[in-house]
């Protein structure tokens, strides 16, 4: 919940400038991949302190092991070098060349070849062994070696190592690397010995010596048997801190010395970390409390943690992988959901810039779906509504604009007729009087300001005003006869829709007669609708004239600039297009009539 | 007859005006002309007519300042307005100031009439009169017995709508188309008023009504009062009502305007 809040807080903030698209594309991608990478990231961590932990467990069972299997050899060989002291015949040949070290100077041969026989038995099948010498007080060196490689005497005041065996009391003792001297061809080869003094049984008189030469290499033996880690550095010391053995890692530096110097070999306690020189290493350490030998490994950190490193390169691959499935669902998801409403906002920006054509297609059931529709309705409507504003003001304005493009102050005028009707007056000119008066009516309802729609008396009035002109014009020859029903007075009518049509009838009607016309202006309600029609008896039409022009009324474009031209049906349609464009379907216009027998426009409102 | 002020600034409306008022409206009469605002209130600060007929927008004042400024001094002055503006804000403004009629140009000759004849009638209620004079035929028929006092009824009238004319018993009794002497005693046997007396008394109460009703001089009320000169007529007045007229009209001065 409260990652919750704190995303939306993060989002408001951040993302109030960019589209939904985008902001449902980041949330989805943050709600999947937050708890998808914090679970990865601690699930990892759990894994990689176990996987440490198993290595290093690990690391101290080999070395234990390790540690475990060095006892067993070193016990073997403790065994074989109290063999001895269980056989008379060599315990009477050691102390039969009894005597100061150095003195003695050599032996039977056939004791040579007893002994000979002997050790060799001893060290059949231990390919680890070197060499098994018994050596007696006065330096005679009895060997398993042949005598071409080992010397028959040997004094041991030479080598140092040989104090150390010559100070104990017949413990066996491990000698740390050392490169005895009794070997004849100097090979500089060091071994590790298990040496033990000789001692008479029952008297405990020192007889002499045994060493039995361990290769170096068998150690290495015992490690490579055990699955030890080829990288890391394996030292072992005894209990003195002396060096034995160490097999250093690949490319790696002895240890030994700087862990000596540090004297920490003592104190290091186990599993901790350890630099040497520029790299970690984890340090463990087992004490054999048999043979006082300490077993450490060194192994680099970098090595234990390989496994996990390699665990973290598939994790984030696969989060890698994963972030990608993500943000390609994400993006497809926010596509399919945003899709809908960018096609509504396409649809509304052209809206703005004035194309109330467009539509929205897309149409699902859901709220993107009522939107689209209530858009579309919307835009019906805006389209409807602009269409009749825009095209009937431009019906209106016509009449305005013609009387304004002669740039004469409409008050101008109607003074120059008061002023000529004045003049007439004076005159008694009666008729010159009404013909102005009726003019300057004319022109007042023409050009005053544009009501969108009048009671149908003052129609009639103007239209009355018009024919009082033309009466005067043609003199007599043009008949005009009113049948008005007292309810229809004061219905409402769009303006200046009835003049059109009696212009037309004169027109086209009388003007060409000799013997002038009549025209009937007649409107009478018929139930729900008021139709009014205009009449004249001139030459009328025929009747695929009238056919063709009741199809052109109905199809002329109430967008085409209007003309103001004489032609019926240009004029017709353009009425018809006012009634249509104000009473939409309610409204009609109709032509009837047939030759000779004059022609009749009726127009239908509803009331 | 009723005076009728035409304030237009296009001499030949005005004279067009002015024939047609004399051609088909007989009661009234063209008594002064305007050729502008300014002119107009000059003219109404000396005589009040009963009809003003004006444009709208002039030269010089506009009509509409000037309509405020006439409604100031003569509240009852039926007032016709002829403009070529057919705005609704002149319409509003001719309302609010209580125009009787108002007209578009070019006008056409009747709706003129009919507008008058409104007016007529309205006036005609003013000044108490119910029909027009009867002719000498009207009274022959009638006869002299019972209708005495219709005749009676009628000289009255006739005294009230000519109170600044020529009101001399033989200029009314030909009217009538009866002998003055025998004029004279039937009014005084009727009304138990000499006639001159009563005419007198007619005039006062027009002057009276002046003083207080307008703003017009003294010798102004005197004449439109029908009395000869100014002189004469502060004497009468003093006489009548023991003040001057000045004073007369100082008193009402406050509750009127």
């Amino acid at each position: 919940m409260i990652s919750l809040t704190f995303l939306h807080q993060w989002f408001k903030g951040h993302l109030n400038e960019s589209n939904l698209r985008t902001k449902l594309l980041l949330l989805f991608t943050v709600l999947i991949l937050l708890p998808l990478s914090l679970q990865g990231m601690v699930t990892y961590r759990h894994f990689l302190a176990t996987v440490n932990h198993k290595t290093e467990q690990f690391t101290i069972d080999i070395v234990q092991q390790i540690n475990t299997n060095l006892d067993r050899m070193l016990k073997d060989l403790e065994r074989l070098s109290l063999m001895p002291l269980y056989d008379q015949m060599v315990l009477s040949i050691l102390a039969k060349y009894n005597g100061p070290m150095g003195s003695g100077t050599w032996a039977l041969s056939d004791d040579y070849l007893k002994m000979k026989l002997y050790t060799s038995g001893q060290a059949y099948n231990r390919p680890e062994i070197r060499g098994i010498h018994l050596i007696s007080n006065s330096g005679i060196l009895f060997s398993n070696v042949d005598a071409m490689s080992a010397d028959a005497v040997w004094d041991s005041r030479r080598d140092s190592w040989f104090s150390e065996l010559n100070q104990s009391d017949g413990e066996w003792t491990i000698i740390p690397p050392h490169e005895p001297s009794y070997y004849s061809s100097p090979s500089s080869e060091s071994y590790i010995s298990v040496a033990r003094v000789i001692r008479e049984p029952k008297t405990l008189v020192r007889l002499g010596y045994m060493i039995i030469d361990v290769k170096v290499e068998a150690f290495g033996h015992i490690l490579s048997n055990l699955n030890f880690e080829r990288e890391a550095s394996l030292l072992i010391v005894d209990e003195r801190q002396r060096f034995i053995f160490e097999r250093v890692e690949e490319g790696g530096v002895s240890a030994y010395g700087e862990l000596l110097e540090d004297g920490q070999l003592q104190e290091m306690r186990n599993r901790q970390k350890k630099k040497l020189g520029s790299r970690e290493y984890l340090f463990v350490q087992h004490h054999s409390s048999y043979t006082g030998l300490s077993v450490i490994s060194l192994t680099p950190i970098a090595v234990i943690q390989k496994e996990s490193h390699e665990m973290m390169t598939f994790t984030l691959w696969f989060a890698a992988v994963c972030v990608g499935m993500v943000t390609g669902l994400a993006v497809l998801l926010s596509y399919r959901i945003t899709k809908p409403l960018i096609e509504l906002k396409k649809a509304m920006a052209r809206a703005e810039q004035g194309n109330f054509n467009k539509r929205v297609t897309m149409l699902s059931n859901d709220e993107f779906g009522l939107l689209g529709r209530g858009f579309n309705n919307m835009m019906e409507e805006i389209n409807r509504l602009f269409h009749e504003v825009f095209v009937l003001g431009m019906r209106e304005k016509e009449a305005e604009l013609s009387a304004l493009q002669s740039q004469i102050n409409p008050h101008f005028i109607y003074n120059t007729l008061e002023s000529i009707n004045m003049m007439a007056i004076q005159c008694k000119h009666a008729e010159v009087s009404d013909m102005v008066t009726a003019l300057g009516k004319l022109l007042r309802y023409t050009i005053d300001k544009v009501d969108r729609r009048i009671q149908l008396w003052e129609e009639i009035q103007f239209v009355d005003s018009y024919v009082r002109i033309q009466q005067v014009r043609y003199g007599g020859k043009l008949q005009v006869l009113y049948e008005m029903e007292d309810e229809v007075k004061d219905c409402l009518i769009p303006k200046l829709i009835l003049q059109p049509l009696v212009e037309n009838a004169v027109y086209h009607g009388i003007d060409d007669r000799e013997e002038g016309g009549t025209i009937w202006i007649s409107a009478l309600r018929f139930e729900d609708e008021l139709l009014i029609t205009v009449r004249d008896n001139g030459k009328g039409m025929s009747e695929m004239e009238i056919e063709k022009l009741n199809e052109t009324i109905g199809k002329h474009p109430a967008n085409q600039p209007l003309q103001l031209s004489g032609r019926d049906e240009l004029g017709l349609s353009n009425i018809f297009q006012r009634i249509v464009l104000m009473y939409d379907k309610g409204g009609s216009l109709t032509v009837d009539g047939s030759p000779g027998q004059g022609f009749a426009v009726t127009i239908t409102i509803p009331l | 007859m009723y005076k009728v002020l035409l304030v237009e600034d296009e001499t030949v409306i005005r004279q067009g005006l002015r024939e047609l008022i004399h051609q088909s409206v007989h009661s009234f009469e063209v008594t002064g002309e305007a050729a502008n605002g300014s002119e107009a209130i000059a003219y109404l600060k000396a005589d009040m007519p009963d009809v003003m007929i004006t444009d709208i927008r002039m030269r010089e004042m506009d009509g509409l300042v000037m309509m405020g400024k006439v409604k100031q001094m003569y509240p009852e002055l039926i007032v016709i307005i002829l403009s070529g503006y057919g705005e609704f804000v002149y319409a509003q403004k001719a309302i609010e100031y209580g125009v009787f009629k108002y007209l578009l140009k070019p006008i056409e000759r009747h709706e003129l009439v009919a507008a008058m004849q409104k007016a007529q009638l309205l006036l005609d209620r003013k000044y108490g009169v119910s029909t027009s004079l009867p002719t000498a035929a009207n009274l022959e028929q009638t006869g002299s017995g019972g209708d005495t006092r219709k005749i009676i009824r009628d000289i009255r009238e006739y005294v009230k709508r000519h109170i600044d004319g020529d009101l001399r018993l033989q200029t009314v009794a030909s009217q009538v188309s009866l002998n003055a002497t025998y004029l004279s005693q039937l009014f005084k046997n009727e009304t138990g008023v000499n006639y001159s007396e009563y005419v007198l008394e007619v005039r006062m109460e027009r002057a009276k009504w002046l003083l207080v009703h307008t703003q017009l001089k003294i010798y102004d009320v005197a004449r439109l009062s029908g009395h000869q000169s100014p002189k004469h007529f502060m004497l009468v007045f003093k006489q009548q009502t023991g003040q001057t007229a000045g004073e007369y009209r100082d008193q009402f001065t406050d509750a009127n305007f």
